[in-house]
């Protein structure tokens, strides 16, 4: 299951990650190398165990319908790195 | 003032508590040596004295009233107040610059207070400042901060550990009496064990999640980094409690981890893994390890053999699941509502994928590239699932092993600490620094280290103690027991 | 050959809680954009959802009332994609094991005597979080997200 350097452009899409194609190769090794030492789980026999999600096997505790914030608009869109009049700003989509 | 450096928390607090010293005083001894020594560590990424002392002045309001109104419980009250300690920068704290260590929230000011923050406050203690760390908590040496490597107190030209490098690096060069930490693979163990401190590793659950930075939600929990167990315990007491904000959080009464302390550890079973003292661990490590072994049989305890025979999975298991994980985390550092955004893109797409490029560093891309491709279609059952089952084989063998003892005892990491660039170059060299303390992780177990003597160079060796899930108390008292019959943990580095 | 015609229908409902379904925020309508967004809401770092109950009772309402088996365990998945009005980059939903499979409704078609019942059968229900809303008309040369 060795990456190719489309696999690598496809999962940097998928990541919203832009890599050059120096990197694109360089990424492609040292992701081989990772899967190449991941593989290893490959060979362990599972049938019949129950994936392990979580630590802990909890049951879900459940909110209480109940309106608990008030508006933190302007110190939260003090962070923007562009907003106005309440709005964050980001390029153009739909033409 | 040497004496006020080297105290621990239940002296600074009696300290505090008499008037001999005042929680400005005290902060301002540790804000000079932050300014004076940071330099050398790079342990802070960011102080704020007139923070800091505001909140000394206010502890030292809360002390006076304290002692002029001497309710009942007035010490258990004041344990804290005017103690100073510096958080991970992996804590939301507000009006602090909280960064993680990345580039991508250089200007990241958080409006809000992480529970464990909140309850540190709560009880008084006044923060120094804030803590350097491996970008988003992933790195085992420090090396991946956007803001520089943190250096080892013990050796400058070493790591100091990771991702809690800061942390750990603040508390062996007394810029910090203690500080917060968070493990989830080793974050706090590691670092601790390579600068010669006591940190600990709650069971999952224990200690809120809530305005920790989530680097993998299944195995991230916060915990105290200090110089003695006791430390730990005190700190714990403040650190741990329900949060209804993570539902994860668990509801359980509240516990004092102070209560065992002193209970002698005569009959105390200690579980040893073979597969902990196999191959791979250095041989100064392992005549430390073996040595408070033997100061443990010394106080009462009998050793046992133990097995868990799926330990060898958990790193390629951890690697799976930890990058999945954080895949899915970090998707929400893209630069529209926070954050850095890449100076030129022709469209939307393009802000995203150059502010993630520009913003992430190394590691944490490679580790999100892994995550999405396991998660990707197609391979999410042969990679994550398949690794959620092994994690259950791995938390099984823990389970089994507790049958037949208390405790499990090991090495913390396989080596003293490294020099820098040594395992830089190669990620999975890296992952296996981490080799002993992963397990835990996985199973949601607590976990510690603390300082057993020194190997190569006269480096800090970790001895590492497993306990069972809600086991933090005996654990602290395995801990405690030993530090009241050997002195490794008192011992300093030299030069500060 | 005789082709018939099969149609499968999505459909989105926005249950009337008083709260969102993972935050303390207000559902109300008509608000200021952005208003009611909380640190939740707009995914800052280090903030986790918790599920509101109310939200959960709908469901199972909703579930028992169309004759569906209501899952005793149920699970939230992430479904992962970046837009502007999606704060996390995931949008929390179910995929495997829904809170409600199976069931349907009784429908009457025409009227009178030539009046006949239909049975529409229901797949699955499930919840999920509502993505933010964009504006995508000239906002001082760049488009707004909400």
């Amino acid at each position: 299951m060795l990456l190719n350097l489309q696999d690598v452009a496809r999962i940097a899409l998928l990541s919203r990650i832009e890599l050059s194609s120096a990197e694109c190769e360089t990424t492609r090794d040292q992701l081989n190398g990772i899967l190449g030492f991941i593989e290893r789980l490959q060979a362990v026999d599972t049938t019949g165990i129950e994936p392990m999600s979580h630590a802990v096997d909890l049951v879900q505790r459940l909110r209480p319908d109940r309106v608990t914030e008030t508006d933190h608009r302007a110190d939260f869109q003090a962070l923007a790195p562009e907003a106005e009049a309440g709005l964050y700003l980001v390029p153009r989509v739909v033409e | 003032m040497s004496d006020l450096i080297n105290s621990s928390l239940r002296q600074l607090s009696a300290a505090l508590a008499t008037g001999k010293v005042s929680a400005v005083e005290l902060a301002t001894l540790f804000l000079d040596r932050i300014d004076k020594f940071n330099p050398s560590f790079n342990a802070f990424i960011t102080t704020d004295r007139e923070k800091t002392l505001a909140q000394a002045r206010a502890a030292d309001n809360r002390l006076k009233v304290m002692r002029d109104g001497i309710p009942a419980n007035a010490a258990g009250a004041m344990a804290l107040t005017g103690i100073p300690l510096a958080h991970k920068d992996i804590f939301c704290a507000r009006g602090w610059l909280t960064t993680c260590g990345s580039k991508i929230l250089e200007n990241f000011v958080a409006p809000y207070d992480a529970h464990v923050v909140e309850k540190l406050a709560a009880a008084g203690t006044v923060t120094l400042g804030k803590l350097n760390m491996d970008e988003f908590a992933m790195g085992s040496s420090n090396e991946s901060s956007y803001f520089g490597p943190v250096r080892n107190p013990w050796d400058v030209s070493r790591v100091p550990g990771g991702s809690s490098g800061g942390a750990a690096a603040a508390v062996a060069a007394r810029l910090t009496p203690a500080a917060t930490g968070t493990d989830t693979g080793g974050s706090i163990r590691q670092p601790a064990a390579l600068c010669g401190l006591s940190g600990l590793k709650p069971t999952y659950g224990v200690v809120s999640r809530y305005g920790m930075i989530a680097f993998a939600s299944s195995l991230d929990q916060g915990g105290p980094m200090a110089k003695s167990a006791e430390d730990c315990a005190l700190l714990l007491n403040a650190m741990a409690g329900f949060d209804a904000r993570d539902s994860t959080s668990l509801e359980r009464p509240p516990e004092d981890y102070l209560r065992d302390l002193e209970k002698p550890l005569a009959g105390l079973k200690i579980g040893l893994p073979r597969e902990f003292f196999g191959e791979g661990m250095d041989a100064d490590v392992r005549a430390a390890v073996d040595t408070a072994l033997a100061e443990y049989r010394r106080l009462g305890a009998v050793t046992v053999d133990v097995h868990l025979p799926n330990s060898g999975l958990s790193v390629p298991a951890y690697y799976v699941i930890a990058p999945a994980e954080a895949s899915s985390n970090l998707s929400r550092f893209d630069g529209v509502r926070y954050g850095y955004r890449a100076q030129e893109y022709a469209d939307l797409e393009q802000m995203y994928s150059r502010s993630r490029a520009q913003g992430f560093g190394a590691e944490v891309k490679r580790r999100i590239l892994i995550g999405t491709y396991v998660l990707s279609h197609g391979y999410y059952d042969a990679y994550y699932l398949k690794a959620q089952k092994i994690r259950r084989l791995i938390a099984a063998d823990f389970q089994q092993a507790f049958k037949i003892c208390d405790v499990i005892m090991g090495p913390t990491s396989p080596s003293v600490a490294f020099a820098f660039g040594a395992k830089s170059a190669d990620p999975v060299q890296m992952y296996l620094s981490d080799i002993y303390t992963i397990s835990t992780n996985l199973a949601g177990l607590p976990g510690m280290s603390l300082p057993c003597g020194f190997g190569r160079d006269n480096m800090p060796v970790g001895l590492q103690i497993i306990g069972n899930w809600f086991g933090e108390a005996q654990m602290l008292n395995v801990a405690h027991q030993y530090q009241l019959n050997t002195d490794w943990h008192l011992r300093m580095p030299q030069g500060i | 050959m005789q082709w018939e015609v099969v149609i499968g229908l999505e459909t989105h409902a926005q249950l009337q809680t008083r709260s969102k379904i993972f935050s303390g925020s207000s559902i109300a309508f008509g608000a200021e954009p952005n208003a009611q967004a909380s640190a939740v809401d707009v995914a800052l770092p280090g903030v986790l959802p918790v599920l509101n109950r109310e939200a959960v009772v709908c469901a199972i309402k909703f579930g028992l009332a169309v004759g569906a088996k209501i899952a005793p365990r149920s699970i939230f998945a992430r479904k992962n994609y970046f837009y502007p009005d999606l704060p996390k980059g995931y949008q929390i939903s179910q995929f495997e094991t829904p809170v409600v499979t199976g069931g349907g409704l009784a429908i009457t078609l025409g009227s009178g005597e030539t009046a006949t019942e239909k049975f529409v059968h229901l797949t699955r229900a499930h919840l999920e979080e509502d993505a933010g809303k964009s504006l995508h008309e000239d906002f001082h040369g760049a488009p707004a997200s909400t």
